[in-house]
């Protein structure tokens, strides 16, 4: 191995060098995906990440990587590079669980989710399902029936969610990418509390199709990694129309990978104040991100505590119509946090939901406002850092409430209104668990964010190793 | 009033003086001082009886040890609705139901 390269067989290489190393022939596709199912197999028990470990799809699917390339075809630029999906993306022949007791008496599913079939299609090998918080509506990677995802960097504290099964793979070094969804906060709260990189695209702007949905008016699909690069390789590839997303762009791919090195001085970026600057230690670490970017304007985000206490009521209304015959028929097996949230969320009055559609509406216009002003917002992703597992209260701003509802206070004002957003990971000295800012941009402009999040991980401000113990 | 019943991330809200609406309904629940007009009959916020009404009409079994968790919910959505009640929409406002940009 050449000096200062990573070993493309270790728990740390990004997907980009595992893509180079395999395409070069340095390494087979399927002695990648080896490694990696021997390091599920060694630390998936820990860690609770994986829920499905597709072993011989894994294998296949590397095989053909490398039949490609032995008759000189080109698999892709993602090829050989394992990776997981959160397991409400449907997986052919894999039980589509969505985290949920309920939901594993289906039958297998016959076909992939489009996102699936699209990171296949770029030569990458799918290595299974990814552990959540039961039916995506979780803000803690705790599972009452799969047991909780475990933060690789601190076995006793939270992934956060409800991607929590996203967070522990890429942070532990099983897999360089996951995809996850991202309703209120699921893929930027784990990308906060696991020191990774996450992006909630536009909303609209990756299909959804065939992947079990939560709230249909918020939900997005999306990646997690190591690096900006990976991050911005993955989301590249899974650009592209699909009718069968009745949400889903009809807009050009717009990619994003050659674009991560355009210079940064030319951006506009803001510090969100108010509603989002209340907590000293979240402020600590976008202060540490607004000064290496010299971001010295003030941003005010109009309303974002009502929008917030709106995307709460929609959600909470929404979730419910989705669950109601479940809730019906079978309360006593959901997860008794899950049930009486969606239990009240049925019986809220329908005023309250519509004025809160209404306000959706322009607390939009008063937010795309402010794009007239800057490119790129900064606000903390989260109020806090990881907190214990079973923990089911903390401060927050002085107060001491519930972590599973208040998690998200700042990612649900952004994707309430479908905004892009990339969560960067940001360590303070001495410390050993990380928390993220979220990067946001104006409507389709993901490659501001992921060209932020390349910047500050070049200069070094931004980092996603993997965590220590998991490296081999 | 316990601090950790407050569970509703929010700096102290600004109470607009709107009778009859949620912003008091919520103060009184809350046990907090009202300056409304004191004539008209302010109830807490009666969650069992919400539930009561509501579970049978959408065929909904309750039980007894979901109920607690059911009232806690309730009462963090009465509070979501105050403050958007809080922002001034216009009559022409139309809602969003799916966002595009």
């Amino acid at each position: 191995m050449t000096t200062g390269m990573t070993d493309p067989l270790s728990a740390s290489a990004t997907a980009a060098e595992i893509a180079e190393a395999v395409k070069s022939g340095q390494v087979t596709a399927r002695s990648v995906a080896e490694a990696a199912l021997a390091r599920i197999d060694k630390h998936n028990p820990m860690l609770g990440a994986f829920t499905d470990v597709t072993v011989a799809r894994a294998i296949d699917a590397a095989e053909l990587v490398d039949g490609k390339l032995a008759n000189g075809l080109d698999p892709g630029p993602l090829a050989g590079v394992p990776y997981a999906v959160k397991n409400l993306f449907a997986i052919k022949d894999v039980v589509t669980r969505a985290g949920s007791k309920i939901n594993r008496d289906r039958p297998p599913a016959r076909s992939d989710a489009t996102l699936v079939g699209k990171l296949d299609a770029a030569g990458a090998v799918l290595m299974g399902a990814l552990n959540m918080g039961e039916y995506a509506y979780d803000f803690t990677g705790e599972n009452a029936h799969d047991g909780p995802a475990r933060n690789p960097h601190a076995l006793d504290h939270m992934t956060g969610g409800s991607s929590g099964g996203s967070g522990a793979a890429v942070a532990g070094g099983l897999v360089p990418i996951a995809l996850g969804s991202d309703t209120n906060g699921s893929i930027r709260v784990p990308a906060s509390l696991c020191g990774l990189f996450g992006l909630k695209p536009t909303y609209g702007r990756l299909s959804r199709a065939h992947s079990f949905p939560f709230v249909g008016s918020l939900d997005h699909l999306g990646p997690f990694a190591r690096s900006a690069r990976d991050l911005a390789l993955a989301y590249d590839m899974m650009q592209g129309f699909d009718e069968a997303d009745p949400a889903q762009t009809k807009r050009v791919n717009e990619l994003t990978v050659n674009r991560l090195s355009y210079p940064i001085p030319g951006l506009r970026i803001g510090v969100a104040d108010g509603y989002f600057a209340g907590d000293a230690v979240a402020q600590a670490h976008v202060k540490v991100v607004a000064q290496a970017l010299d971001a010295s304007r003030v941003v005010t985000i109009p309303d974002a505590q009502a929008a917030r206490a709106a995307a709460f009521l929609i959600t909470m209304a929404e979730g419910a119509a989705l669950h109601l015959d479940r809730l019906r028929s079978r309360p006593e097996d959901f997860d008794p946090d899950t049930r009486d949230r969606l239990l009240a969320g049925a019986m809220l009055p329908a005023v309250w939901v519509e004025r809160a559609q209404k306000l959706r509406r322009a607390y939009r216009e008063k937010v795309l406002r402010l794009f007239e002003e800057v490119d790129a917002i900064l606000t903390p992703a989260t109020p806090m850092k990881a907190p214990k597992i079973g923990q089911k209260t903390a401060m927050f701003g002085g107060v001491e409430l519930p972590v599973r509802a208040n998690m998200g206070i700042f990612t649900q004002p952004i994707s309430f209104i479908g905004l892009p957003v990339a969560a960067v990971p940001v360590w303070l000295p001495g410390e050993e668990l990380p928390l993220g800012v979220q990067v946001i941009a104006a409507p389709w402009r993901e490659d501001v964010c992921l060209r932020i999040a390349h910047q500050l991980e070049t200069a070094g401000v931004c980092a996603a190793p993997v965590a220590k113990g998991f490296l081999e | 009033m316990s601090a950790h019943l407050n569970d509703v991330a929010a700096p102290a809200i600004k109470i607009v003086a709107a009778p009859g609406g949620l912003v008091e309904l919520w103060r009184h629940d809350w046990g907090l001082a009202c300056g409304g007009d004191k004539d008209m009959a302010y109830k807490p916020f009666d969650a069992d009886a919400l539930i009561d009404a509501a579970a049978p009409l959408l065929q909904l079994r309750i039980e007894p040890e979901y109920r607690a968790a059911i009232k806690a919910n309730l009462k963090t959505a009465s509070k979501m609705a105050a403050l958007i009640e809080q922002v001034k929409l216009a009559d022409e406002a139309e809602a969003a139901p799916v966002f595009r940009a």
